[in-house]
């Protein structure tokens, strides 16, 4: 799976939404399991138990002749247990042709996965089961998902998101996006900047014509304390 | 379904009353058939078969549909002969949910994604949906008339499902806009955005919700 495998590279978090094969072939496991004579048999007994049980308390309440009671148990017990039996097995088999039916279905479906990570929440994407590649809908998606620009911006927001001073957080942001409109890319040492402000800064140079914009950013960052990336 | 398994004909002093046949035999049957209502994958629940369910007269088939496992969505959806095609109504459950967060920019005239595509919502199966799309707007000039659409599958966004913003000059507004869309196929709800192309437009805390109203199991 190399888009999955990309995508949990990033720190992204990736489960499964639907259409897992591995999820129908757990469930056709379970349901032979359940058909299989032995089970169907287990199962069938116990039925017979409690009905023998029930039947006997009956005839007792009945006031049925103690020596009659044996007969009069086992012939219910027998039509009951032959009921469940036939009932049982026809609709455990009926159960397994369902599940294999769905294991079919979901080969012929991409599994859908829901990604989270920082500036997102549950964005979901179609992988080929076959090709762990995205299918047409999601491409684009998971292309942008992978871009390493927008991945460290991404983490430069939700760091500054995360701020425990918003205002503060705010400002720096405003200076950045003022660095932008003045023609600056930023964004390769942006990440960095999330956590150590001052070394973007120092990274960025100063050219004279943004000196001022610059100074406010320093003096902003002078008041942010170091930020934790995220988890 | 419960089972339905009639007693036999009974002969005098029959120990094998309707009360034991029913304790014995139905009970425990459905019991160990697991009858009843049942939480479905999306694929169980296409590789159903015999459904019955008419309004007014023979109560209907109902599933749970795990629509994402991850986030412990399910639809509890009721079956209905009477429906043309898509013939499972949606009875409840939360809506399928993405969101955007992260500040990005857009200036093309035409729609396009952003640095972080989305938000995008995956429809398990073909059906009508609701569709309800919001977003926030930063303005970097008067008006900057921004668009916020989604893309249906392979169909491009268009204007007629977007959400408009617009604004004075450093507003940040927000809206929110819902479309009933019917006969969707099953596909992937990828939103998409543009601007005037002349001013550059900056949207943030962008999501998608889609609700089903009523869908279909096989396709």
């Amino acid at each position: 799976m190399p888009s999955l495998d990309q995508l949990t590279a990033l720190g992204y978090s990736v489960g499964v939404a639907s259409g897992s094969t591995a999820a129908e072939q757990e469930a056709l496991a379970a349901a032979r399991d359940l058909a299989a004579p032995e089970r169907i048999e287990t199962d069938v007994q116990t039925i017979a138990d409690k009905a023998a049980l029930d039947a006997t308390a009956l005839a007792v309440q009945r006031g049925i002749d103690a020596a009659q009671i044996p007969g009069a148990v086992s012939e219910a017990v027998a039509r009951i247990t032959q009921a469940a039996l036939e009932t049982i097995t026809v609709a455990r088999n009926e159960n397994v042709a369902f599940h294999e039916r769905a294991l079919a279905i979901a080969k012929t479906m991409p599994t859908t996965y829901v990604v989270n990570g920082p500036g997102f929440q549950n964005l979901y994407v179609d992988i080929d089961d076959a090709t762990g590649n995205p299918t047409a809908d999601s491409t684009e998606m998971v292309a942008a998902l992978l871009d390493p620009d927008a991945h460290r911006e991404r983490l430069f927001q939700h760091n500054l998101g995360s701020h425990p001073k918003p205002e503060i957080a705010a400002e720096i942001f405003g200076y950045v996006q003022d660095l932008r409109e003045k023609g600056w890319t930023v964004a390769a040492e942006i990440a960095e900047g999330a956590t150590n402000p001052k070394a973007v800064i120092a990274a960025a140079g100063q050219p004279e014509t943004i000196a001022d914009t610059v100074a406010k950013l320093r003096d902003a960052a002078e008041k942010l304390p170091d930020l934790n990336p995220p988890a | 379904m419960p089972v339905s398994i009639p007693v036999p004909a009974r002969s005098p002093g029959d120990l094998l009353t309707s009360a034991l046949w029913n304790a014995q035999v139905k009970d425990n049957i459905n019991k160990l058939l697991d009858r009843g209502h049942r939480v479905l994958t999306v694929a169980q629940f296409a590789a159903l078969t015999g459904l019955e369910g008419t309004k007014g007269t023979v109560a209907p088939d109902e599933v749970y549909l795990e629509v994402d496992s991850a986030n412990g969505i399910q639809w509890h959806l009721a079956y209905e002969s009477g429906e043309t095609t898509y013939k499972w109504r949606y009875l409840g459950g939360p809506a399928l949910y993405s969101e955007v967060v992260a500040q990005e920019n857009v200036t093309s005239v035409t729609y396009v994604a952003l640095a972080t595509a989305g938000p995008s919502v995956a429809l398990p199966r073909g059906g009508d949906y609701d569709v309800e799309i919001r977003s926030g707007l930063t303005a970097s000039a008067r008006g900057n008339p921004t668009a916020h659409s989604y893309d249906i599958g392979g169909t491009g966004a268009v204007d007629g499902d977007c959400l408009w913003l617009g604004t004075g000059a450093f507003d940040t507004p927000a809206g929110v806009r819902t479309r009933r869309k019917t006969a969707l196929a099953t596909a992937t709800l990828t939103s998409k955005y543009r601007s005037d192309g002349v001013t550059a437009s900056s949207i943030h805390n962008r999501s998608m919700s889609v609700t089903p109203v009523r869908i279909r199991h096989d396709a």
